[in-house]
């Protein structure tokens, strides 16, 4: 093994006990680790296995195999940001549904405080708004 | 008879929201008016309260999109018949709601916008970017659509129970209001046009800076392209006539 093989692998396997770590620690989740522990791998596997490099690079009929290294590092970066916006896409719609609920119940709340009784009786009944799915847009 | 709404969304309108509910209570007297307050900073929720009208106080910020549809999901669960969405901030008249709710009352529309461009002693003072990104959908409705809407950035609408229901459920995040007449269109939704004029702003800054409004403008006509169908006559029946401004079309069968 050479120097930097030797310095990749210690980063890699040093990124996975992190990767334990904040699981253990519930900081992150583990649905979301199982894609982190792969990059480690990744890395420890291509510490280990020099070669590797130089068979994709083959495979893939590039000529400056370090390129290949390059192309992983984009494509599997790309697929995490991708990820990642995914999930805050759906974390702020619930968020936004959950501020609304609060601002709707708060109005409730007031409603049954002040006037108990009389002027809710427009109501649809408890159904209309939280089952009753209208049709979907698309 | 038919339960009226009018929501008014709010974010730091303090200055501007007890006058806009008095111009309200004096030209809308059968209406039920509920003010949503966008976790504003300045006491808006308070004025609102003091006011007398139904307060829907939001915990965090949503934006404009996020705050109508707060009201449309209380409109839905109140059962409400009839939206009108007026701004917190005095620039949409209360004398013009009547012209407004007509077509719906009359059963002749889903959804009524407000356009300040039908008319020409509308198009007044309004500013450039403004009317730029209003004409850019205005071309790109008429292409799509086959629907001329002169004024897609109004928000100074009225909605059918019909829309009601599917915006509480559904409401684009932002500014919206583009996105929203290309969707109830290819929903089948019949939409029309009237002239109506606006006030300059009271008190207060408008949210919309000059970099932001182009910034909306690429948004929503990415939005309104991505959220066509490629074969848009699919929805349509054959031989739907095609509708000029300030006429309504049923696009279902």
């Amino acid at each position: 093994m050479t120097r930097f093989q030797i310095i990749a692998f210690f980063a890699g396997l040093a990124f996975l006990l992190v990767i334990v770590q904040l699981i253990r620690r519930h900081h992150l989740k583990e649905k979301y680790s199982l894609i982190w522990f792969l990059a480690a791998l990744l890395l420890i596997v291509f510490a280990v296995w020099r070669s590797l490099v130089e068979i994709l690079a083959n495979l893939f009929g590039i000529d400056y195999a370090p390129a290949v290294l390059l192309l992983l590092l984009v494509f599997i970066g790309a697929g995490f940001f991708l990820a990642f916006s995914v999930i805050a896409t759906k974390l702020s719609n619930r968020s936004r549904r959950l501020a609304q609920e609060v601002a709707l119940l708060k109005n409730e709340l007031a409603a049954m405080e002040g006037r108990a009784g009389g002027a809710r009786d427009r109501r649809n009944d408890e159904s209309g708004g939280a089952t009753d799915q209208p049709a979907d847009s698309s | 008879m038919k339960q009226k709404l009018i929501i008014v969304p709010a974010y730091n309108e303090a200055a501007n929201i007890v006058g806009v509910i008095a111009d309200l209570r004096e030209h809308c007297p059968g209406f039920d008016i509920v003010v949503i307050n966008d976790h504003s900073t300045d006491g808006t929720a308070a004025a609102a309260l003091a006011a007398g009208v139904e307060l829907l106080d939001l915990p965090v910020n949503l934006g404009i999109g996020g705050a109508v549809q707060t009201g449309f999901r209380y409109a839905w669960r109140h059962g409400y018949d009839l939206v009108v969405r007026v701004d917190g901030d005095g620039q949409h008249r209360a004398d013009q709601i009547p012209s407004l709710i007509a077509p719906i009352l009359n059963g002749n529309a889903d959804c009524v916008n407000g356009s300040r461009f039908l008319n020409r002693d509308g198009r007044a003072d309004w500013p450039r970017a403004r009317r730029a990104g209003t004409m850019v959908f205005s071309v790109l409705s008429k292409l799509l659509l086959r629907k001329r809407i002169t004024d897609a950035t109004s928000g100074f609408r009225a909605y059918s129970r019909r829309v009601i229901r599917h915006l509480a459920e559904h409401y684009p995040e932002d500014y919206p209001e583009p996105e929203i007449v290309n969707r109830l269109v290819q929903l089948g939704m019949r939409l029309e046009e009237v002239p109506v004029t606006m006030r300059k702003r009271g008190g207060g800054t408008s949210s919309i800076t000059f970099l932001k409004s182009i910034y909306y403008m690429v948004k929503v006509v990415m939005a309104v392209l991505i959220n066509t169908p490629v074969f848009p006559s699919r929805k349509r029946s054959p031989g739907t006539p095609e509708s000029s401004p300030g006429t309504s079309t049923r696009s279902e069968p």
